[in-house]
């Protein structure tokens, strides 16, 4: 007994010193793609279902973070436009994706032409986020790398040409995706380019410089709903219009899943996020922008109430249909002052003559008989001398578009307001 | 699927239950999930078979095991390449191969498909889907996805991702720079406009808004032009030359104005062209936004007037909590502003007016809005 006690303690600590390590954990890390907003930063709620918007984006992103193992990347073109409105939303949407938590911002050669005062403010509304390489010096500093976790970001515009009147020196994205490679293995880390360039740019520069991790891309439409790999890099787009984004997880094989999240109304508004939103309203409104929409001659329209004697089926139908109250439902979302909204929702915003605001005009507040069959003053007076034309479907298609109507079917639609 | 089948061996009808079947389950949500239009359909597609399977139960009628089987043919659509607005067309081949009639239902995803109304087709059969996409919306490389809704309980849906590359129907060159500075009389540029694909755009009229005092003329053109956009050299082209005739006098600061050609393409009725335009001194951007402010904060924007040699400087603010700090030149003609907010202004939305001094004697005072939400 005596000797049986210590052999066995000897051969126990033998076993512990000779047992294989075990693994050490390694920690996955959620990589969330999205941008290309293109000025899209949320659904008007003028049908349902409509897809993208800032404020599901960060509910999105939340319930797919993995805490601190997060990198969230927008691929810029924020804005869709140098207007009043584009270079407020430009704002709106740089600070809302700092308060997303995004990792970096990209600067791209689309969001040059806002000039170098919207990208001092941007770069000051998003935390100093706003990257890219195609342009290095000049007169605004942006970001050339982003580190985080096991990634090294930069990013590149294919056509930097705009880019250049910050007045720094322009590289292209070949030169760009150069230096970060050799950046990113000098670092031990995994090299990720965002483009401003499209899919064939994509596999172009994934040929070329085969040690890129990743490469994210612009293009239209959705994501392509499977992961596509050019060799050893991932290629991936969150589409069009920020409509989606894309998560893929990174593991201790480099990028292991792909995930396309259509951002529907499964997604609740972000609180944090809606407030930003909510400033950008009230910036559109106090700017009063509605009153600078371009507007042409036309004649003169007469109101639906002027319709109505004659045309009695039709305004029943009108009236029980969604149109007659299309202006109080952009109320109730609060965009009845967005030039962007209304023109959808009102008779004849586009003309010298038909609405101009709620109280100036109240006979053209929602989409009227007018809004379809045109200005109709002279055939009131007069419809036999002044007939008009008949319209079909193409009097639908500039509102009810795939962007802001996606599932409109004119059949089935038609059903519904026949007359 | 198994959801369904569970709702239809008990004979209930769970509604919620069949809803919840449909949602999306491929999410990494822990909720539950909203159905979206196109998902909507396919769920009322089905929850009106399953009506229809229980009429049959409640008058005890025998269901065979009869078992259609879906073929798609192609299972992905590349449909090459589209001219803009011409829509684009394609094929999917259905077969069934099983032995009892196949019912399906195509949903795209995006209203620019017209629609395709289903048929039965029977055992051994066949039919050929014909679709059309509308090409008017965009154009580059366009990618869709139809959603095939089918009676084949081992495929009963399946998604056929569609792609075109379209290319412009028209195309828009002006012989501007991105910024055009306008003097204090009359200035004028060009637009040529011009089809690149497909048959002449005719231009019936040419409007200009967003700027008072400008006027636009148009007459057809000929001519040799290069499109870097589209990467292609010097070129003979003909379509429209639209002539924008600026009054300076009208005007000062930085402005868009916007061109629209109305022309008989039955696709592109009103044709718009932007274009900025600067007189006098501007400030970039239009107005200083601070976003939230839980404290203290800087921001900093731009005054220009490229290609001059004014000076500016005694900036003062309405709003004692904004001030500025730093009046930076970077170059002739131009300026980086640092406005601070010092804090400690009420809660709420903050505004202030900067004023600032220049030696422009058309321009002696420039004023800047300032806005920001005090947390």
């Amino acid at each position: 007994v005596k000797l049986w006690w210590p052999l066995a303690g000897i051969t126990l600590l033998g076993l512990a010193a000779w047992a294989p390590p075990t693994k050490p954990k390694v920690a996955k890390w959620s990589v969330i793609l999205g941008g290309d907003m293109d000025g899209y930063l949320s659904p008007c709620g003028c049908t349902s279902p409509m897809t993208g918007g800032l404020r599901r984006r960060a509910t999105a992103t939340q319930e797919l973070s993995f805490g601190d193992r997060t990198v969230i990347l927008d691929n810029g073109s924020l804005a869709g436009g140098t207007s009043t409105q584009e270079q407020m939303k430009a704002q709106t949407a740089a600070e809302a994706l700092r308060a997303m938590g995004a990792t970096a911002i990209h600067f791209t050669s689309a969001d040059a032409p806002l000039g170098q005062g919207l990208a001092l403010s941007m770069q000051a509304l998003s935390g100093n986020r706003l990257v890219t390489d195609s342009v290095q010096g000049g007169s605004v500093t942006l970001k050339q790398l982003v580190e985080k976790g096991p990634f090294l970001v930069s990013a590149a515009s294919t056509d930097p040409t705009a880019l250049a009147n910050f007045g720094g020196q322009t590289l292209s994205d070949d030169q760009v995706a150069t230096d970060l490679v050799v950046k990113a293995q000098a670092r031990q880390r995994a090299p990720i380019l965002l483009l401003h360039g499209s899919h064939v740019d994509a596999v172009r520069l994934a040929t070329a410089h085969p040690k890129l991790a990743l490469i994210q891309y612009r293009t239209t439409g959705n994501p392509p709903p499977k992961a596509e790999r050019v060799g050893n890099v991932l290629l991936a787009t969150a589409g069009e219009h920020g409509k989606s984004i894309v998560r893929l997880i990174w593991g201790p094989k480099g990028f292991e899943a792909y995930a396309v999240v259509s951002l529907g109304p499964q997604f609740a508004d972000d609180p944090k996020i809606s407030r930003i939103y909510d400033n950008y309203l009230k910036r559109v409104d106090q700017a009063n922008l509605l009153a600078e929409v371009p507007r042409r001659e036309t004649v003169a329209f007469a109101g639906s109430k002027a319709c109505a004697p004659c045309h009695q089926t039709a305004t029943k139908v009108w009236q029980s249909s969604a149109h007659a109250h299309a202006l109080a439902t952009l109320e109730t979302k609060h965009e009845d002052r967005d030039p962007e909204c209304v023109p959808c929702h009102v008779t004849g915003l586009e003309s010298t003559r038909g609405f101009m605001s709620k109280q100036e005009t109240p006979q053209f507040a929602f989409v009227g008989c007018e809004s379809c069959h045109g200005p109709a003053l002279d055939h009131s007076k007069s419809p036999a001398t002044n007939p008009l034309p008949k319209v079909g479907e193409s009097a639908c298609a500039p509102c009810h578009t795939s962007l802001n109507s996606p599932n409109f079917d004119f059949a089935k639609y038609w059903k519904r307001v026949q007359h | 699927v198994s959801e369904l089948t569970w709702s239809l061996r008990c004979d209930v009808i769970d509604r919620q239950r069949v809803l919840r079947a449909m949602s999306r389950a491929d999410l990494p949500t822990d909720h539950e999930t909203v159905l979206s239009g196109w998902e909507a359909n396919v769920a009322g597609y089905h929850l009106q078979a399953i009506e229809e399977l229980n009429q049959r139960i409640t008058r005890k009628q025998i269901i065979t095991s009869a078992r259609p089987r879906v073929k798609i043919e192609p299972e992905a659509i590349d449909a090459g390449e589209a001219v803009q607005g011409s829509g684009s067309e394609f094929q999917i081949k259905l077969t069934n191969t099983g032995n009892a009639p196949l019912a399906y239902r195509i949903f795209p995803d995006c209203s620019c498909f017209l629609p395709m109304p289903p048929t039965d087709i029977p055992p051994g059969g066949s039919t050929i889907v014909r679709g059309r996409m509308d090409t008017s919306i965009g154009i580059g490389p366009v990618r869709h996805r139809l959603l095939i809704s089918t009676n084949d309980v081992e495929r009963p849906t399946k998604v056929v991702n569609f792609q075109v590359r379209v290319r412009p129907r028209y195309r828009t060159l002006s012989d501007a720079p991105d910024l055009l500075m306008v003097p204090k009389g009359f200035a004028t540029f060009k637009v040529h406009l011009y089809a690149s694909a497909g048959d002449p755009i005719l231009v019936k009229s040419v409007s200009v808004s967003g700027l008072p005092g400008a006027t636009a003329t148009f007459n057809s053109w000929q001519g040799t032009l290069a499109d870097p956009i589209m990467n292609e050299g010097p070129l003979q082209r003909s379509g429209t030359e639209i002539t924008v005739k600026l009054d300076g006098a009208q005007f000062i600061g930085r402005k868009g104005l916007t061109i629209t050609a109305e022309t008989d393409d039955p696709h592109f009725r009103s044709i718009t062209v932007r274009q900025t335009v600067q007189r006098g001194i501007a400030t970039l951007p239009d107005a200083v936004y601070f976003g939230q402010l839980f404290g203290p904060a800087t921001t900093t924007f731009v005054v220009s007037k490229p290609e001059s040699d004014f000076k500016l400087a005694g900036f003062t603010s309405s709003n004692p909590h904004v001030k500025v700090t730093e009046v930076k030149a970077i170059k002739p003609g131009e300026y980086q502003v640092q406005v601070q907010y010092t804090g400690g202004a009420p809660k709420g939305w903050l505004t202030s007016i900067l004023a600032g001094k220049t030696s422009d004697p058309d321009q002696p005072e420039i004023k800047v809005q300032v806005q920001g939400d005090v947390r």
